[in-house]
């Protein structure tokens, strides 16, 4: 993982807080090098526009970002060692971050910048299976998902590689956990990736993939690119009309850290609140292998006290759901994460051998296996049944609730209806036209009149018509569908207020009834 | 599986056409049907025995307020789609919204105001099912005052009608003044008939601007109306009741509110934000049940959490906690319907199996399909169903039906293919205990068994 950048925000936080008077000395020394001018910059100009680049800001591409980051490091000779290591660090970050990008390719630049990125070995540290994995979580949210979470798509990660990137990020140190020690360290990995490929499944249903949930998130920071340099929304504006933007500038790299939030006031750096958002490990994958483990030592009766976790799931995914108006709210909702993960680990430890399915202290381990299997007998499955000589007793119970509902259909102050006719209030089409034939004897000559005109698109004349008759386009309306829905148990007419529709299932069925009449 | 398990199947209710097609059609896509519910209303027979005695309370003059809860799937929006189509089927006018960040019951930004707003346009009736029937309403009362005036004397001159009508109005006024606001409410109805009588297309829109609470200060509602009234964050509770009120005399048996997504409030950062929603919430709750209100319900659909949680749900704000809270006595596995709080409980298998039926039948009705599915078939898929990865406390009516639909489809489609075949190549099943099902029927000849 990048070391943290404890150098850099106190700079930074020296820099706008004593030193903003030389904010427009910095947006000159910006434009010329955005210009091509080859000047020198202090350090905290270049940290400072190095920050820029890697957020993106003010820039067309992320390769436009790289190049002007490759500049800095080549052409600001005076840049301290140090501060050259860490623009390095940076760079390759921001690759991984932005991998889709052609990193540049000729003589020139490949002098320019001293890595070839292109070959993630040559990097100044391993390119671990834990920046790989970072890097599909970022760029490749599919590799995650997919239901096929085998070692190939993983960029050749087994399953054990995969848990232990998640155990790294959680704030749960489940590696020191008693049921790994205990021989359940596969129990715990397999079950581990079964509900989380279950929970990650479901969140995929919402049209959200789970990558950007956790990447976007304050539930989990894991790998912070760039050190933990954090400018979010966040422009350094050098023209005098952009004023009292706000922006969020990271001013410390520890796990409580303190976010400040300051604006530009005439170019000047103001601060106007702080907040705290949580950072470091993650909190859910935490609570997340805390409730496998808890769950695993449950089942196997694990001796010792280890408490129930408090179930904290469903606040994260509100959280997550309340910052992200895009997702589809319902199919994050009630995703019971821990009943999930309560099943994975009873599937799992039903298929443990027997002497691991019961917890057998190991001094005892010899005579038990040696009595046979009797005490470690297998957990009874959750049973579900139906009963067939209930199903007709919910039946009738739905038979109860349809006649409940369909009795007396039609409203009695508005339309007066016969009791006899409560029977018919749904009529079956199959069994005939008996409902339209109700319809079109009730029907004044005026509203056949009318609805005639209507069928033939004569819209204006059917206005017309209704105003003639002295009624509105909704009375007409009304009155029109409320024999409808006592014929067919349905609308017929719609009004927008301009002009009344007749719904077009009916316009057939309308026709026949009217030329019927005439 | 054995053969001879008692086939029960009686009086099944058979759907017209129309409607089998729009309810499978609605049912496939994930959403509840607007008609037909009661052809796949399965388990849910206490829960709806009580939403419609509120609303017969609601008929009677009363005034009732529930709230509905049940986790995301747990057909809190059939439930409600349910009450909602059977009172406008029986003469009452509803009303609905979805709270959301800008829909609140009380906010500093209009964020009450915005909710009576919503609650105005969905606004529906027997005949106006989709909203939007504010302007119906009006004209339906002046309708019906014209023409019981023209019924007492049809010789009448128009100019007569209409001043009796006005007088007739006035009289609805006096009815309303006693009511916080009533006197102006009621002025304006008579601006609109002024307007309707006139065919002054203007001033109704002005007076119907008034009821969409259209207007931001009380300078521009006198400049416009002449009144001093007019909806903002403080009275829009006051304006649903006169509108309860005006419906009623309008020929309605009364107004039944719908809030959903109620979660809103529970997700509402600030606490003392929070605090005052609920304590709107408390306001309505308690005018409702002391009987200040008349001829209006309320029914505000929760989800577990929100509700119950202590630290943010409703129940954080102990005057409402206590109200609604259980009691010593209550059952938490049937749940009570008579208190405030309607619990949806999960569906059990027989009524899971019922409703496939159901559904099974709508599909038969509406494809005339050739092949018959079986009992056998149908455990078969709910086997594979509840076999999923937390299905125990993750699967729900919506996601069972939507996928029984799509096996019928293929087994309609595809006359080779069976239910085990379709269930067996279907990736979607996780498993990793591909266990089979039992069938050892020797044991219990009444049931079909199955592991999950």
């Amino acid at each position: 993982m990048p070391a943290q950048s404890p150098v850099y925000s106190s700079l930074l936080l020296s820099f706008l807080k004593e030193e903003h008077n030389k904010l427009p000395v910095y947006f000159e020394w910006r434009r010329n090098f955005i210009s091509g001018k080859k000047e020198a910059a202090s350090e905290k100009f270049a940290l400072l526009y190095a920050a820029e680049l890697l957020y993106l800001i003010e820039c067309p591409s992320p390769l436009y970002a790289m190049n002007m980051l490759a500049r800095l490091m080549n052409e600001q000779r005076e840049l301290s060692k140090n501060i050259k290591n860490r623009l390095a660090h940076w760079l390759r970050d921001f690759y991984i971050l932005h991998a889709d990008c052609n990193p540049p390719k000729n003589n020139k630049t490949k002098r320019a910048v001293p890595l070839d990125y292109s070959k993630p070995d040559q990097f100044d540290f391993p390119f671990s299976w834990f920046i790989l994995q970072k890097k599909l979580m970022w760029l490749y949210p599919e590799y995650m998902l997919g239901c096929d979470m085998d070692a190939s798509l993983l960029g050749g990660m087994s399953a054990d590689d995969v848990f232990d990137m998640y155990a790294g990020l959680s704030s749960y140190k489940i590696g020191v956990s008693r049921i790994m020690k205990e021989g359940y360290a596969a129990a715990a990995r397999d079950s581990f990736l079964l509900a989380w490929r279950a929970v990650a499944s479901r969140i995929t249903d919402g049209g959200q993939d789970v990558a950007s949930v956790f990447a976007d998130s304050r539930l989990t920071s894991g790998w912070r690119p760039y050190g933990g340099l954090d400018i979010r929304a966040g422009r350094l504006y050098d023209s005098v009309c952009a004023t009292n933007r706000r922006f969020i500038l990271n001013l410390d790299a520890h796990r409580e850290e303190p976010f400040a939030k300051f604006k530009v006031r005439a170019r000047y750096f103001e601060q106007v609140s702080a907040a705290f958002i949580k950072q470091g490990a993650s909190a859910f994958f935490g609570d997340f292998l805390k409730r496998v483990d808890y769950e695993i030592r449950t089942r196997v009766k694990l001796p010792g006290n280890f408490l129930e976790p408090e179930d904290r799931f469903d606040l994260y995914l509100d959280d997550f759901r309340y910052g992200n108006r895009h997702v589809d709210r319902t199919a994050l909702y009630g995703i019971d994460v821990a009943g999930i993960i309560r099943d994975s680990v009873q599937r799992v430890v039903s298929k443990l051998p027997d002497n691991l399915r019961t917890f057998i202290k190991p001094s005892k381990a010899g005579k038990a296996q040696s009595a046979g299997a009797r005490s470690c007998r297998p957990l009874a499955s959750v049973r579900v049944s139906v009963d067939f000589n209930k199903l007709g007793e919910v039946r009738g119970e739905a038979d109860w609730v349809f006649d409940r509902l369909t009795e007396g259909q039609v409203a009695e102050d508005v339309l007066p209806i016969e009791p006899s006719s409560v029977s018919e209030a749904l009529p079956n089409e199959d069994e005939g036209c008996g409902g339209w034939e109700s319809f079109a004897q009730n029907l004044t000559s005026e509203q056949s009149r009318i609805l005639s005109l209507m069928i033939s698109q004569a819209s204006l004349e059917a206005i017309s018509a209704i105003r003639g008759a002295g009624m509105t386009l909704d009375t007409f309306a009304e009155k029109v569908n409320e024999l409808a829905l006592r014929a067919i148990g349905d609308i017929i007419v719609e009004t927008d207020g301009n002009k009344p529709r007749i719904i077009s299932d009916y316009i057939e069925d309308l026709r026949m009834v009217i030329d019927g009449r005439s | 599986m054995e053969e001879a398990r008692p086939e029960t199947r009686t009086n099944v209710k058979v759907a017209p056409r129309r409607i089998a097609s729009t309810v499978l059609g609605a049912l496939r896509s994930g959403v509840v049907p607007r008609v037909g519910l009661e052809y796949i209303a399965v388990g849910r027979a206490r829960e709806i025995d009580a939403l419609l005695r509120d609303a017969d309370i609601i008929a009677d003059g009363g005034a009732t307020f529930r709230f509905i809860s049940g986790k995301y799937g747990s057909g809190k929006s059939f439930l409600l789609q349910t009450v909602r189509n059977y009172a406008m089927e029986r003469g009452f006018a509803v009303m609905d919204a979805d709270l959301s960040p800008e829909r609140r019951l009380s906010g500093t930004h209009g964020q009450g105001v915005s909710t009576y707003r919503e609650l105005i346009n969905n606004l529906s009736t027997h005949t106006k099912p989709d909203g939007g029937a504010l302007q119906q309403v009006l004209d339906k009362l002046i309708g019906r005052l014209e023409m019981e005036t023209l019924a007492r004397d049809s010789a009448q001159s128009e100019d007569k009608v209409s001043q009796t009508v006005r007088g007739k109005i006035l009289e609805l006024a006096a009815k309303l003044e006693g009511m916080v606001n009533g006197y102006d409410f009621a002025r304006v109805i008579l601006m609109y008939y002024n307007g309707y009588a006139q065919d002054d297309d203007d001033m109704k829109s002005k007076a119907l601007r008034f009821f969409r609470a259209e207007y931001g200060s009380k300078t521009e509602v006198r400049q416009e109306l002449g009144i001093r009234t007019y909806v903002n964050d403080e009275n829009w509770y006051e304006m649903l009741k006169l509108f309860a009120s005006f419906l009623t005399v309008a020929g309605y048996k009364g107004l039944l509110v719908m809030l959903d997504e109620l979660v809103n409030l529970f997700r509402i950062p600030f606490r003392v934000t929070r605090e005052y929603n609920y304590e709107k919430l408390l306001a309505i709750y308690n005018d409702v049940l002391q009987g200040k209100a008349s001829g209006i319900g309320f029914v505000l659909v929760s989800t577990p959490q929100s509700l119950e949680d202590s630290e943010r749900g409703i129940f954080s704000y102990e005057a409402l906690r206590s109200r609604l809270a259980d009691g010593r006595f209550a059952d938490n596995t049937i749940g009570d319907i008579m208190s405030p709080i309607i619990k949806i409980q999960p569906l059990t298998y027989e009524e899971m199996f019922v409703l496939l039926e159901k559904v099974a039948g709508l599909h038969r009705v509406v494809y005339g399909s050739s092949f018959d599915i079986s009992n056998e078939d149908m455990l078969l898929f709910l086997k594979a169903e509840y076999e999923r990865i937390g299905a125990k406390t993750n699967i729900t009516p919506r996601s069972v039906i939507r996928d029984f639909i799509e096996i019928l489809g293929r087994l309609s489609q595809d006359p080779t293919a069976t239910v085990r075949s379709i269930i067996s190549t279907d990736a979607d099943c996780l498993s990793i205990d591909s266990g089979d099902m039992v069938e050892d029927g020797a044991q219990q000849d009444e049931f079909a068994e199955f592991f999950v």
